[in-house]
């Protein structure tokens, strides 16, 4: 089975239409340009999608920091409380990053599409020698044994197109949940930064809770406290200017408001009030303000 | 680090110590993060959403390129 140049476009385009219907799923139809959007109508697919899953992550996190047992806890409770007017934050800067974080995971699936179409010529390309060996092997055979050697090698391919499916969802997992975890980052944090509109972010302090079970790996419980101690406490001003840790290896990763690695399972930033002492698991206690001098110089990491 | 292994009745070293490789590829795949992930239940919603929206598409796509390489078949072309 020899598939040929043609062949091989049209899949490029099966792939490139598909890719732009996840695009278009995730993070709705603004973070294409007009042309584009009319270039995929053209294609056949469904452009009426506005809303983005990762932008209400990042409203979710903005407005239900910190989390309450009233808060959402589905896509479709947090479509309804998005839905309410004057709920989500306003202003050029929210926007910048709703936007910036749209686009960035646009630029990731875009990556993850070549290197589908890489996978996926690379078993048919495959295939193809393997399918010429044979042929240069066997010169003489009559044409139904050719035929026979055919429907195999096709068989064989659309086997391995099939069992790509789970490295394709591990991969869009990856992406899906790093893309989350900045969000969630920086949805919190951005409310902290508002709620303390004026203030010296030095003066802000906040923690974050790892998720307690095994899985969580050693930077996120030696950044953000293990399971059973006391979350640690930073200044704000510390995890903002720690940047990200995109394209860090890991003996440069550092504490930080978005993702801090691949795959992680970032939880919102929350900010711990003068008086009040964090406890394991993330509860807060009221110690008044008398003892907090001494109870924050004592935990805080800088 | 130093990691103690204790073997089993009739579990010999090459057998601990392939279950121990397994174990270090799983965790370090990422693929350990993918059955339980936020502590917040909307945030494990919108991955379990991610996920179905890829799955779905996905296997759209391959039962395209399936389509075609049947066609292409069919009509000669391969």
């Amino acid at each position: 089975m020899v598939v040929s140049r043609e062949t091989l476009q049209k899949i490029r385009d099966i792939i490139e239409k598909n890719y732009a219907k996840l695009t278009i799923s995730v993070l709705g139809k603004k973070v294409f340009s007009p042309k584009e959007l009319k270039a995929l109508r053209d294609l056949g697919i469904d452009t009426s999608k506005t809303d983005s899953l990762l932008s209400a992550v990042y409203h979710h996190n903005f407005i239900n920091n910190p989390r309450k047992d009233s808060s959402p806890t589905s896509v479709e409770d947090i479509e309804a409380q998005q839905s309410q007017p004057g709920i989500k934050p306003e202003g050029d800067a929210n926007e910048y990053t709703v936007q910036n974080l749209n686009d960035k995971t646009k630029q990731l699936i875009d990556k993850l599409k070549m290197d589908v179409v890489t996978r996926i010529e690379g078993f048919i390309r495959d295939n193809n020698d393997q399918y010429k060996m044979d042929a240069l092997q066997n010169l003489d055979r009559s044409s139904l044994a050719d035929e026979l050697v055919k429907e195999s090698t096709l068989g064989r391919v659309k086997q391995k197109l099939r069992d790509s499916s789970r490295e394709a969802t591990r991969d869009w997992m990856r992406v899906a949940l790093t893309e989350m975890s900045n969000a969630i980052g920086i949805g919190s944090v951005d409310r902290i930064v508002t709620d303390n509109r004026g203030s010296d972010l030095d003066e802000v302090y906040v923690y974050r809770v790892i998720v307690g079970d095994a899985l969580t790996c050693k930077f996120c419980r030696h950044f953000y406290g293990d399971v059973g101690e006391a979350p640690k406490v930073y200044r704000l001003s510390t995890l903002l200017s720690n940047g990200s840790n995109y394209g860090r290896k890991s003996d440069q990763l550092m504490p930080v408001v978005g993702a801090t690695h691949p795959n992680t399972r970032t939880s919102p930033v929350i900010e711990l009030k003068p008086g009040f002492q964090v406890l394991p698991g993330g509860r807060v206690t009221y110690i008044g303000m008398s003892k907090w001098e001494d109870y924050i110089h004592e935990v805080l990491v800088e | 680090m130093r990691v103690k292994i204790i073997l089993e009745d009739g579990e010999s070293e090459l057998d601990a110590a392939n279950s121990l490789q397994k174990a270090l590829e799983f965790h370090s795949s990422g693929a350990a993060h993918d059955d339980e992930s936020f502590d917040d239940p909307a945030m494990v919603d919108v991955a379990r959403r991610m996920e179905e929206i890829h799955s779905r598409i996905y296997t759209d796509m391959i039962r395209e390129i399936n389509e075609l390489l049947d066609e292409e078949y069919s009509n000669g072309s391969i």
